[in-house]
């Protein structure tokens, strides 16, 4: 997968605006985190724990005759929603409103729209990344 | 109510909107459970809170949600091994079970996605999510197993420790009512009785969803308990 070119996922953040999170860009893994200056430790993120890595990379696949996007690794926030995913995607592949997106984990099940990627990385994630396949058209029912 | 002014149903309760797609037993511990019942909440059929809800353009809607919930946990359960070799009519039985409260109907299939190989001492993964009233996030889900490395078969205390230390106390009970609200072990509920044992220590809410419970109780019976007890209260 070192061919895929990786990508930052920049959705409009309405959930997260309110949580206080830093939404910095995508920085290389060995960044620091803050800048030394900084006395001010940032106020009131309250972190879940285990969720050292803000942002998580996920690997979309087109599914049947559903549109591939050429960049297909991308670095997401946890807190970002199946539905801020799909919207993405349409948008990317410059889809209509209502032309419908289903997006599918393990190529099984499709998530909630508001299931949290973080967390589906953290069940069904392998090899630092979470695969996930997506269909204009119900694929796995 | 004229008819221009009816546009998509959804459900309140004190100024929350009500998702479809949680169990409406979870919704009310989560939101009311000090309330009487019968539970009284609010119908609206305008403003539709779009943030706050999915659509259910229709029935159809619910079963590919319930559906989706069945496949994830058996994916934690046996890498989706048991749910793949079922037939599109078992998956249908499930839900027509589910929908016609026939339990032996949901059971019949049901059974399949609780049995595990005998040499193992149970599913791969516990399928569970936790939902907090403490807090804005969704629910907890994540990774745990049944069993630990040391083959000691692990409580309900060992999995909160783990995934949500905050609700432990000191005591050897949890009081899911008042830290955690509701531990929903969430892909095979509701369901219903097989039959009417009741030696498991733990009780239940009494719409659905369990409230209080020893954290000494192993997860595999709690589990077995917790589904198969669900729906009597």
């Amino acid at each position: 997968m070192a061919e895929d070119p990786e990508a930052v996922l920049q959705l409009p953040s309405s959930a997260a605006a309110a949580g206080g999170e830093s939404l910095s860009e995508l920085s290389p893994e060995t960044a620091t985190p803050e800048p030394p200056s900084s006395a001010a430790v940032s106020p009131g993120t309250e972190e879940p724990p285990g969720d050292t890595k803000k942002k998580i990379d996920i690997l979309l696949k087109a599914v049947g005759d559903t549109p591939i996007m050429k960049t297909k690794k991308w670095a997401v926030e946890r807190t970002r929603t199946i539905q801020g995913l799909i919207d993405f995607i349409k948008k990317f592949l410059k889809l209509v409103a209502s032309e419908q997106l289903f997006i599918y984990v393990n190529q099984s099940f499709a998530p909630s729209p508001d299931q949290e990627v973080g967390t589906l990385y953290e069940c069904f994630g392998s090899d630092g990344k979470l695969v996930l396949h997506y269909c204009k058209s119900q694929a796995w029912g | 109510m004229r008819q221009e002014d009816v546009s998509e149903i959804w459900f309140e309760y004190e100024g929350t909107p009500l998702k479809w797609h949680y169990p409406i037993g979870l919704l009310f511990d989560l939101l009311a459970s000090s309330s009487a019942l019968p539970w009284n909440i609010t119908v609206h059929f305008k403003s539709f809170p779009e943030k706050d809800l999915l659509h259910c353009p229709s029935k159809d809607a619910v079963e590919a949600h319930f559906m989706s919930c069945m496949k994830e946990a058996d994916a934690l359960k046996h890498k989706s091994q048991v749910i793949n070799e079922m037939q599109k009519k078992d998956h249908k039985q499930l839900w027509m079970g589910l929908q016609n409260d026939r339990f032996d109907q949901f059971w019949a299939i049901n059974r399949k996605l609780m049995e595990y190989p005998p040499e193992e001492n149970g599913f791969r993964y516990i399928p569970f999510r936790i939902y907090q009233t403490t807090t804005e996030r969704p629910f907890i889900q994540k990774l745990f197993r049944p069993v630990a490395a040391d083959g000691q078969l692990h409580t309900l205390g060992d999995l909160l420790k783990e995934v949500c230390p905050s609700a432990v106390t000191a005591e050897d009970r949890v009081s899911l009512c008042n830290s955690l609200q509701v531990l929903e072990l969430s892909p095979c509920r509701p369901s219903w009785p097989q039959s009417t044992h009741r030696d498991l220590p733990a009780s239940a809410s009494q719409v659905m969803g369990l409230k209080v419970c020893a954290t000494n109780a192993q997860l595999g019976s709690l589990l077995k308990y917790f589904i198969q007890f669900s729906k009597e209260y």
